[in-house]
């Protein structure tokens, strides 16, 4: 008989596989319905993470749109390698979450929430002043890496979902380190930690900038995938609700939690956007309501208490 | 320097700041009272706005006197959102109820775009194009009847804060929660008509906005981040300290318009300039006192 942990494990890498051999099956729009999930994986997986000290980002938005012009405006400048201006997008998102981090992680919990949304609003106005940097409000054409050819798309899928496997490992594996302890140690009781030699804005600020790091990869992936962006697509406040509507739905504190969101979130997002057009984020706000007030634990909480009454 | 430009760009500066103060005033009064991120208050503004449009527009009901029926319709709608969705969640941590007021946000945002679409709308009354002329200055009336509205409510409120039984109260529970509720206090109550009042505060901004300039549905989220923005200028709960924080807001933005090369363009961003300063040099606000 398999135990519970066997179990599990098998579930995943039969779940995995299941992705891997995807584009087989999919069609040119689920195959990009599924990059849209896998973007969204990374989005959520990275902003749960910053909640595990307690501090939350009304404005992931930002560093997806600073990843995605940084990656743009480079490749566009010297004709990068792909890759790398990817890993330009990650880090120049991370730096932004230091310098933002260092001046809200000093105050109470709420300055870094108006902090972050103000700031991708801030990043978005930026964007579209300073045309003579990043041609303002019209967006930078890319040429497309992966285009909209069937083959360039399948690519395209197995890149993101690679950086997505990495963000999740990474979740992982930071979930199991001495870094979650200090995290939760913050969140728990700041002052203790402070005694315990555990400085709480440092450790915030490592949060918050590994948090940004993926966001600012996949910022600069979208660029590439779509081949164009502009300030209201990339600054867009929809990313940052979906950032935390994601984790929240699926399950905070968790690995599996944002991913179960993304997923659901995405897929319904999209059915949503289709039938209503106009207002479909009040099935967000319905869920973020009803979440906070019935699920706290989220899906993946309501999973494990389904599966210990069995 | 023309001298006559300048005090046309004082005066607007003004005009903006008190219309900002309206919205900024009950933000911070009910961050004072309940230490609640309340995202909802730049709701209470657009539904201030629709109220009046559709007074005006459907019975002919002038905005002057959709005021008083605004005011008591936010404070119900306030009084009823506090009681059910803000006090469940009084003592749970601050992450909960901000993701809530945001997601409070996201259903009266988006039921607003449902019902009366994206448009941007606006109304035009018989005195909307009646300006009065001071000197060089000259100034639209319904602007300058709208920072007497907003001096006459923040003028009332400090007086009810000052004077009334309830204002004491407030006052107790702003300066510390718990000996407020030892004395005897009913916190619930206090906090209660302290989201009620700020709602009405934010729904009176509503309609002096709907006379000003275009309302859509997501002209909330405009005002929110910026009365944000006051208030951490100011110092959170801080009435005083509101009122200094949208006059320099409000002036900041109008020099900027007027003074910076496509001012118009950056003045948007002033608001999020003076945040990230104000967090930076001064994070407990101007006007904080220990």
């Amino acid at each position: 008989m398999l135990n519970r942990g066997r179990a599990k494990i098998l579930g995943l890498l039969a779940f995995l596989a299941l992705l891997a051999f995807l584009p087989a099956f999919l069609g040119p729009y689920s195959l990009h319905m599924m990059i849209l999930v896998m973007i969204y994986v990374v989005i959520a997986t990275s902003w749960n993470i910053l909640v595990w000290t307690h501090q939350i980002s009304l404005g992931h938005a930002a560093f997806f749109g600073i990843g995605a012009y940084t990656g743009a405006l480079m490749f566009n400048a010297w004709r990068l390698p792909p890759y790398f201006d990817m890993l330009l997008g990650g880090v120049s998102a991370s730096l932004s979450a230091v310098v933002l981090g260092i001046i809200c992680f000093r105050m109470a919990p709420w300055a870094l929430a108006i902090a972050t949304l103000a700031f991708a609003e801030a990043m978005k106005i930026l964007v579209i002043m300073l045309p003579g940097l990043t041609e303002g409000a019209e967006g930078v054409a890319i040429p497309p890496l992966f285009g909209g050819e069937e083959a360039a798309r399948t690519k395209g899928y197995y890149l993101i979902f690679g950086i997505a496997s990495l963000c999740v490992l990474m979740a992982y594996f930071l979930k199991r380190s001495k870094l979650y302890y200090a995290f939760t140690a913050i969140h728990d009781d700041e002052e203790a930690a402070n005694m315990l030699g555990i400085n709480p804005t440092k450790y915030k600020v490592v949060a918050f900038t590994l948090s940004a790091f993926f966001v600012g990869i996949v910022g600069s992936f979208y660029a590439h995938y779509i081949a164009y962006i502009d300030p209201h697509a990339v600054f867009n406040i929809h990313t940052s609700v979906e950032a935390q509507i994601m984790p929240l739905m699926g399950g905070l504190y968790t690995v599996a939690g944002p991913v179960v969101g993304a997923f659901i979130l995405t897929l319904l997002g999209e059915y949503l956007r289709i039938t209503i057009k106009e207002g479909y984020l009040i099935a967000y706000g319905v869920i973020l309501v009803i979440v906070i007030f019935y699920l706290p634990q989220g899906l993946v909480g309501l999973a494990g208490k389904w599966m210990k009454r069995k | 320097m023309d001298l006559a430009t300048f005090a046309q760009v004082i005066a607007n500066g003004i005009l903006t700041g008190g219309l900002y103060a309206l919205i900024a005033v009950g933000l911070t009064l009910i961050f004072g009272v309940m230490r609640v991120i309340n995202f909802v208050h730049g709701e209470t503004l657009m539904l201030g706005s629709y109220l009046t449009y559709f007074l005006f527009t459907l019975y002919g009901i002038d905005p002057f006197l959709s005021l008083p029926l605004a005011i008591c319709a936010l404070f119900v709608l306030g009084v009823a959102i506090q009681r059910f969705f803000i006090n469940p969640v009084i003592a749970a941590p601050h992450l909960n109820q901000i993701l809530l007021t945001f997601g409070l946000v996201l259903i009266i945002q988006n039921l607003a775009l449902i019902l009366w679409s994206g448009n941007y709308i606006s109304m035009t009354t018989r005195y909307s194009a009646v300006s009065l002329k001071f000197g060089p200055l000259s100034v639209g009336l319904t602007r300058l009847l709208g920072l007497m509205i907003a001096i006459l409510l923040t003028f009332l409120l400090t007086l009810a804060l000052k004077r009334t039984e309830w204002g004491k109260s407030v006052r107790a529970v702003t300066q510390d929660r718990e000996a407020a509720m030892l004395m005897g206090v009913n916190v619930n109550r206090v906090n209660m008509l302290a989201f009620g009042v700020g709602s009405a505060m934010g729904g009176a901004g509503g309609v002096v906005t709907s006379m000003v300039m275009y309302i859509f549905p997501l002209v909330g989220m405009l005002f929110v981040l910026k009365a944000f923005a006051i208030v951490v200028l100011g110092g959170f709960g801080s009435i005083a300290g509101a009122v200094v924080g949208s006059l320099i807001l409000g002036l900041t933005e109008s020099l900027v318009t007027n003074y910076v090369p496509s001012g118009s363009g950056w003045a948007e961003g002033v608001s999020f300039a003076v945040l990230v300063l104000i967090l930076v040099i001064r994070p407990k606000g101007l006007f904080y006192v220990e």
